[in-house]
């Protein structure tokens, strides 16, 4: 159930940054609010790898619809984002809110940084010029900018979602994976938990 | 169970990683050539597409609402300072617009009026029980204005200066007890000696076989040689009979003290009419010297 709400609430924020930004006149310093969300989900550690992967993908897909980008494009390059923060979830300890926003940015940075290496390699089908794709990249700072201001609304609207979730479902909370510094300070490993899909 | 798992992980990652990388190999095909696996995609796509769209042009027109009725909040706001600064100007042309009315009427009078006279404004009035008096600041600082001289408004009569001291005056109303005038009924010539009595009333005693009804109008009949002769005093409210051969006429001044803004001090008498002239009415003195 969990991966659902990350979605509709993916569709809703694209929805609504989309509306906002029609309406004031914003093209580059807008959120990637499903990058913000993938960021959640994945230091959040409570959900499993193949659960990560499947809402970055859905909400790289709905990306895909909402910028009209060829379908698969940000798809592939959210899935490949989850991956790597996957990656760097199992080393890095993010924790608070100020480096959960952070984080956030990172993660929209490297959706672009992605988007911008997969643009690049078929530039020639899709008759762009790489100077406008190098253009386009300088840009992304804004956009990594105005995903760490808004990520810590986003993660509240997700925590409100998803405890919404779980009282209309019945579902008790599922208490959250241990970050690599708390394991560390209980005196375990990550290595020795072989029960956990982030392994 | 471990290896299960990380190997079950292994093959869903490359399938959903799988997933995008043929939806973007089939969106970089040319649409003409297009494959059965292509086509799916597309179809698949098309209505989420437009479901997307659909969504946010929905939000997007909620936003459009939302930041619409906050500019007109603000708009509404700026108008109604603008409405408020624009009725503060109005009452202020109002009083202009009044304030150049009463000028323009004591201008008249003071066309109308022989006597050689003084503007002077008023600058308060004293609201005591026993006795008010108004207060005239001159517009001219020098030593003309001496006890006794008559003041007088467009309305009518105001009274006599009481005290005067530089370019301040105070003035006598006619309905102080002290007051005095000679007076004359306008219709029938009937004269009398007006007194004041407090309370914004005067009374007049007349002969009795002379016809005083309520509703007369009382005037100055100039015989005081202080008050210009034809000048508007008050109105007949009340005539009472009393013993002998006089009536006493109650009257209502008919300028409002309270509500004067400029009044004119007479300073000396009108010239003596010409004998040998054409008839007409002898023009304004102006700069004879104050009334002895």
């Amino acid at each position: 159930m969990r991966p659902l709400i990350y979605i509709a609430l993916g569709w809703l924020l694209l929805a609504a940054v989309g509306g906002l930004g029609q309406t004031l006149g914003l093209t580059v310093m807008l959120p990637a609010t499903s990058a913000a969300l993938v960021a959640h989900v994945v230091f959040g550690r409570d959900l499993s790898l193949p659960s990560c992967l499947l809402v970055a993908v859905a909400l790289g897909y709905l990306e895909d619809m909402h910028q009209g980008t060829p379908a698969g494009l940000l798809s592939l390059a959210h899935g490949l984002c989850c991956c790597a923060l996957v990656w760097s979830s199992r080393r890095l300890a993010v924790e608070g809110p100020v480096a959960r926003a952070l984080a956030a940015g990172v993660a929209a940075a490297l959706v672009d940084l992605v988007t911008f290496a997969i643009l690049f390699f078929v530039r020639r089908r899709l008759g762009v010029e790489g100077e406008a794709l190098i253009a386009g990249l300088v840009q992304a700072r804004w956009h990594a900018l105005a995903t760490v201001l808004a990520a810590p609304g986003v993660f509240l609207l997700a925590e409100l979602a998803l405890g919404a979730g779980d009282r209309a479902f019945g579902r008790r909370p599922r208490p959250a994976r241990r970050s690599p510094l708390q394991a560390r300070g209980s005196g375990s490993t990550l290595e020795g938990e072989g029960q956990s899909d982030w392994t | 169970m471990a290896g299960l798992r990380s190997a079950k992980n292994a093959v869903l990652v490359a399938l959903l990683l799988g997933v995008p990388a043929l939806l973007l190999r089939a969106s970089l095909q040319d649409p003409r050539t297009l494959s059965g696996f292509d086509r799916v995609v597309v179809k698949v796509g098309a209505p989420l597409e437009a479901g997307v769209s659909y969504a946010a042009g929905n939000a997007g027109r909620f936003f459009e609402r939302w930041l619409l009725q906050a500019r007109l909040q603000d708009d509404n706001e700026a108008l109604a300072a603008e409405n408020r600064k624009l009725r503060l100007d109005l009452r202020g042309l109002q009083q202009v617009e009044e304030e150049n009315r009463e000028l323009r009427r004591s201008l008249q009078m003071r066309d109308k009026v022989a006597e050689d006279m003084i503007a002077a404004e008023v600058a308060g009035v004293e609201q005591s029980p026993f006795f008010r008096v108004v207060k005239l600041r001159l517009d001219r600082g020098d030593r003309v204005v001496r006890p006794g001289m008559a003041v007088i408004a467009d309305a009518g009569v105001v009274g006599r200066i009481d005290r005067a001291a530089d370019d301040h005056s105070d003035v006598m109303l006619i309905t102080d007890p002290r007051s005095k005038v000679a007076v004359e009924i306008a219709s029938t010539r009937a004269p009398g000696i007006l007194e004041g009595i407090g309370e914004d009333r005067c009374v007049v005693h007349i002969a009795a076989d002379l016809g005083v009804s309520v509703g007369d109008l009382v005037q100055t009949s100039g015989v005081d040689e202080l008050f210009p002769r034809g000048q508007p005093v008050g109105q007949v409210v009340r005539v009472d009979d009393v013993v002998g051969a006089q009536q006493r006429v109650h009257v209502v001044p008919s300028a409002r003290f309270d509500r004067l803004d400029m009044v004119w001090v007479v300073l000396a008498s009108a010239p003596a009419p010409d004998p040998e002239g054409s008839g007409r009415p002898p023009a304004a003195a102006h700069g004879l010297g104050p009334l002895q």
